[in-house]
This record gives structure tokens, sequence and C-alpha cells, in this order.
């Protein structure tokens, strides 16, 4: 297995399991692919029917946190259900190793892309060695 | 008379080359899809729509002429 420098993203907090009394509250944990670059981590997110409007991203205390809501795009009345479209929560813990001042995010298609740029000093550094 | 939609695509997981060794989690699926839907009634094919957004399709077939509810008038005698 290679070097990972960045370690994690230790995630995560579940909190996908709790229920508000309105039925709106209700979460659904997006799956989400984590690899690596030389620059830093990459998370990507499945997000179907979320727009950029509708999505929240913010990292607070070390703790990004994902939602989203769909928009509700089913007219009539249904006949046969395989999907609902709930709200989407997702929340994963940071450690220092990611500059929490540099991270960005990009929707499309409903796909959500985090990128997590390590920060300066957890860059692997070439050290010069001067010999006298 | 067949009432059949299919859908077929292909969900690519990643720009450019990921090594599997770099990946922390990995849940997203990826690669080809086909569904094939049987409808429950018969559909105007000239007349569908479909619509794409946020990654989500949206598929909108008027039902046929024939297949919509017609009322019928009573004669009483």
């Amino acid at each position: 297995m290679a070097e990972k420098t960045v370690v994690a993203i230790s995630l995560e907090k579940s909190t996908s399991n709790r229920e508000g009394t309105r039925s709106q509250e209700r979460y659904v944990t997006p799956p989400v692919d984590i690899y690596e670059n030389g620059e830093g981590l990459v998370v990507k997110a499945d997000l179907p029917g979320v727009a950029k409007e509708n999505l929240d991203v913010r990292v607070e205390n070390n703790l990004l946190t994902i939602r989203g809501k769909p928009a509700q795009v089913a007219p009539g009345e249904p006949i046969y259900r395989e999907y609902e479209l709930v709200n989407f929560f997702r929340q994963f813990e940071l450690n220092e190793r990611v500059d929490q001042s540099k991270i960005s995010a990009d929707l499309k298609h409903g796909v959500l892309t985090l990128l997590l740029p390590k920060a300066e000093e957890a860059k692997p550094r070439k050290i010069d060695v001067r010999i006298n | 008379m067949q009432n059949r939609l299919t859908v077929t695509g292909e969900k690519s997981r990643i720009e450019g080359e990921v090594k599997p060794e770099a990946f922390h989690r990995s849940e997203r699926v990826s690669g080809k899809f086909v569904r094939s839907i049987e409808l429950p009634m018969e559909v105007d094919d000239t007349a569908v729509q479909a619509e794409y957004k946020n990654g989500l399709l949206l598929v909108t077939l008027p039902k046929a002429a024939k297949a919509k509810p017609k009322q019928i008038m009573v004669n009483v005698a």
C-alpha cells in the first residue's frame, strides 16, 4: 500500500440516524469516494437532484459538514416508487493536515467534488543536504 | 403492443487516473448501466420528453389518446 502522507479525514460522525419530528428532517448519507493526490484529499459525493442553491458545505471546529436538499420533482400520483428524494447529510472530522481555508467545492450533475489541500507543513519537503 | 422505456448510460468515476492505493474510501458506484421499464399504459411515443438536471433524469411520457379516460354519455330513455 502506498504511503499516505495526508491522513484522513478520520471519519466520521454518523448522525444520519437522527430523526426530527417532521419528515423533512430525514436524512440519507450520500456515498463518497475519498482519494489522495499530490495536493491533498479529494472528496466526491453523489447528491442527485441537489442544485447549488440547496447545497451547504461548511467547516467549523474541524468538522466538515455536507448538507443537500434535492428539488422536489414528482408531479402526479406515484405508481411505482423505488427512490425517494430525501435530504443528504454527512459529516467528517478533519485533522490539522488539511488547510481548511483553502477547501474548494464544485457541483456538477449532482456530484459534489471537494478539494482539501494539505497544509503547507504537511506536504513532503525535500531537504537539501549540504556537505561541507 | 410493447410499452417499454429503456435508459442506458455510463457513470464515470473520476477524471484522470487515480491509483487504487490512493483511495481512502470508495463507496460510489460507477460504470455502465441499463434499466428497462415496462410501462403500465400506452404512451404517445412522439411526445416523450427527457430532462437531465443535477444528475436526475426526468422522463415525461404522455398517455396515448386511447389510454386516456373517456367519459361516456349515458342516454336515459
